[in-house]
């Protein structure tokens, strides 16, 4: 297998080329040996995918899928990885490897959220949430809504003006919210999740680097109704310290950029049981902050 | 009230929010989060007794017949916390 970034501009099977991505600073290059999983996996990694020449010159990790009987072994950097998955258990596993690495490498240098982004006509939304709360869901609602969308997973605060650097991964869509977006189906339904590409939705404005203009805090909950809260800046505090990457990694940068976030951002928290309420609720923020 | 002059621990990191402090304490590593009159006890309890905090306390609220126990109570659990420690003292940890 030969490895040669290939130009963004070419929708490589990764069977035939390796091709570079990068996530945040977390560079990696993926080559593999059987040609549809090849374009599935540069079809999952299309939107961190690196420009030829930049790939070239970076160091990076090298992830090499190869056929192994009925299945597939995955070798990281020259180590094989325990056990032989399935098409979809390597798109599953790879995800979340890249997600792994892209929350390590965050939490060692800087301050990082587990959140969704989004922006639009000046707005940027950052929705700091724990697993499960739905911000991968409100993400994509939200980009078919128009949204610019950063991520649903991190996004990574540049120390010197706090804004928000994207990690544009294709969306995460569970089994409990795929009902919701049957235009993103994918042909094959071999994985736990959906990994929406963000683009699928149609072309938006290009992210404008920024710091947060409004914090939300969304929370799924069902039955509950839509129910939006404004929070004072130490809830605030408390609250976005949950969702910051290994906060004791760095707790005194981490404390000042929180604490400097909360004395100049709203931060709101919403509860909501359907995705029309939560587009409500978001709509209620924005009026509310005057955007 | 004892006597005991308070500080601020060594290590404890803030991060003043206006109305409210987050201490971040180091050992054992933890968040907390003193809003209000509590807020108040701490920014004032920096080289001071309890009852040099109460002194100042009483004269912004008179009329409170609970302050001098609040204050007592208030000190005496973030003693606990190692929010606070005593001068040349390790804090008291629970």
């Amino acid at each position: 297998m030969s490895r040669v970034a290939s130009s963004p501009s070419r929708q490589s099977a990764v069977g035939d080329l390796g091709t570079s991505y990068e996530a945040l600073d977390f560079r990696f290059a993926v080559t593999c040996d059987e040609p549809i999983l090849g374009s599935r996996l540069a079809a999952l990694f299309r939107p961190v995918q690196r420009a030829a020449a930049e790939a070239l010159q970076a160091a990076r990790q090298d992830i090499a899928i190869r056929r192994n009987g009925g299945g597939f072994s995955i070798e990281i950097d020259g180590i094989l990885d325990p056990g032989i998955r399935t098409a979809g258990e390597v798109l599953d596993h790879l995800q979340w490897h890249v997600n792994s690495q892209v929350i390590d490498r965050v939490s060692q240098r800087g301050t990082g959220f587990h959140a969704a982004a989004l922006q639009r006509d000046g707005v940027t939304l950052l929705c700091p949430a724990e697993s499960g709360s739905g911000k991968s869901t409100l993400a994509a609602a939200l980009v078919r809504d128009g949204w610019t969308y950063l991520s649903d997973e991190a996004v990574e605060i540049d120390p010197a003006a706090g804004q928000l650097v994207p990690y544009p991964k294709a969306i995460t869509l569970d089994p409990g919210a795929q009902h919701l977006f049957p235009e993103v189906r994918p042909e094959v339904a071999d994985t736990q999740s959906w990994y929406a590409d963000p683009d699928a939705w149609g072309p938006r404005a290009a992210y404008v680097p920024s710091a947060p203009t409004v914090v939300l805090l969304p929370r799924f909950a069902l039955g509950g109704g839509l129910l939006v809260d404004s929070l004072a800046a130490g809830p605030a505090l408390l609250a976005l310290a949950q969702s910051t990457f290994h906060f004791r990694r760095g707790p005194e940068r981490n404390l000042r950029r929180l604490g400097r976030m909360v004395r100049t951002t709203p931060v709101y928290s919403l509860r909501y049981e359907s995705l029309d309420l939560a587009l409500e609720g978001v709509r209620r923020v924005l009026d509310e902050v005057g955007s | 009230m004892p006597e005991d002059l308070l500080r601020h621990p060594d290590g404890v990191l803030v991060e003043d929010v206006g109305d409210a402090v987050v201490l971040f304490v180091p050992e054992p590593e933890a968040l907390h989060l003193l809003d209000g009159p509590a807020a108040l006890v701490w920014r004032l309890a920096e080289a001071r007794t309890m009852r040099g905090v109460y002194d100042i306390l009483v004269r912004t609220f008179p009329d409170v017949s609970t302050l001098r126990d609040d204050v007592e109570k208030t000190v005496t659990d973030m003693l606990g916390r190692g929010l606070l420690a005593t001068q040349d003292h390790s804090p008291r940890l629970r």
